[in-house]
């Protein structure tokens, strides 16, 4: 009886083992290279401003966590006769890389935003433009940490909408 | 085992196979197509200025043949095709002494109100002088959309893409009327859009 039993584990373990090696066989594994996020930022002039380029101001296809952040840059020109407080928001066309993407952006040394694509749907800090003048915005898009397996193969096309506020003429 | 619990056994077990084989069996190939993230999204009607709420002409105390003379750019910000009107709002009775004149152009670095730099339309609208749209007394400004002037008043009105911007120079001038005297008027101008 005993060997009878000693037959029946080692049938058991067997199939097991037979199981388990087909499973992982057939198992499909990860390609190689993982797939790129791809992001677009645009931007267009208001009545008050002037925006230079118009269209893309960013377009990164190949965002990977391990990788630089991809750069950009806009110039924007107050055309109004008033000194104007001009500040940024995102609006993304899909949301998909909203939580994955982190933006920041610049004028000069001050950083007027620095966070993930979803908190600027609420607008950036705003800058200070004088009447005819003009600032230079630099745009740093990369992936958050930790949200490079998120963020695969996603895309979105981003608006960063301008709204401008004169700004009172003190006495 | 008796022979009868060695048959049973035998038909549960030829069960179980034939329903694994059956499935197999009846298995087919089969192949969908699907037409997913389908998004739905509104187009915009959008224009604005660069006067930052501020008057384009102002006259004050005029004497007559004084005359106050502004631009103002207007770009569209909507991303519907779109044709625009311009019209006003008038209050007030100087109107039928002040002479206005609209000329439509561009300005490379447009600075509210300033016309440096200034460039009126090749094209004579109205046969007054090249990118003129309006001639005439402020009185007679058309004062709402259906009477407004087709942006540019020709043949063909001016279709407005997403970020298309132009300049409009306007020149008022009191007239040399006694009949002006301690009158007073007012005027809002509006660029009005509706897409095609």
């Amino acid at each position: 009886m005993p060997t009878l039993t000693i037959t029946k584990v080692a049938g058991l373990m067997l199939g097991a083992a037979a199981c388990a090696a087909l499973l992982l066989g057939t198992h499909i594994t990860r390609p190689p290279g993982a797939l790129d996020a791809a992001l677009t930022l645009t931007s267009s002039p208001t009545g008050e401003l002037a925006v230079e380029p118009t269209g893309a101001v960013l377009a990164a296809r190949d965002l990977q966590a391990d990788r630089p952040p991809a750069r950009g840059g806009l110039t924007v020109r107050n055309q109004t006769g008033a000194p104007l407080d001009v500040s940024l928001r995102a609006r993304p066309a899909s949301g998909d890389l909203d939580d994955d993407v982190r933006l920041r952006i610049t004028a000069g040394a001050a950083t007027l935003y620095d966070g993930t694509l979803a908190a600027l749907r609420a607008g950036s800090r705003s800058f200070l433009v004088q009447p005819g003048a003009s600032r230079r915005l630099k745009l740093l898009a990369s992936l958050s940490p930790g949200r490079g397996e998120n963020a695969q193969g996603r895309s979105d096309e981003v608006a960063l909408e301008l709204t401008s506020t004169p700004r009172p003429l003190t006495p | 085992m008796t022979p009868a619990r060695r048959i049973l056994r035998s038909l549960v077990v030829l069960a179980i196979v034939a329903a694994f084989v059956g499935s197999a069996t009846f298995a087919a190939f089969r192949g969908t197509t699907a037409n997913p993230n389908d998004s739905f999204t509104a187009g915009t009607v959008a224009i604005g200025d660069n006067d930052a709420a501020a008057a384009v002409m102002n006259l004050t105390a005029a004497a007559p043949a004084q005359n106050s003379t502004g631009c103002i750019a207007v770009t569209y910000t909507g991303t519907l095709d779109a044709g625009v009107r311009l019209y006003a709002s008038l209050t007030g009775t100087l109107g039928p002494y002040l002479t206005l004149t609209v000329t439509r152009g561009s300005i490379p670095t447009p600075s509210f109100p300033s016309c440096t730099g200034f460039t009126a339309d090749a094209t004579d609208y109205l046969g007054l002088g090249a990118g003129v749209i309006y001639s005439g007394l402020l009185s007679a400004f058309p004062t709402s959309y259906a009477t407004g002037i087709v942006d540019p008043l020709a043949a063909t009105p001016e279709t407005w893409i997403t970020s298309e911007s132009h300049v409009y120079r306007f020149s008022v001038t009191l007239v040399n009327d006694n009949q002006a005297q301690g009158r007073s008027q007012s005027a809002d101008f509006t660029w009005e859009a509706r897409n095609l």
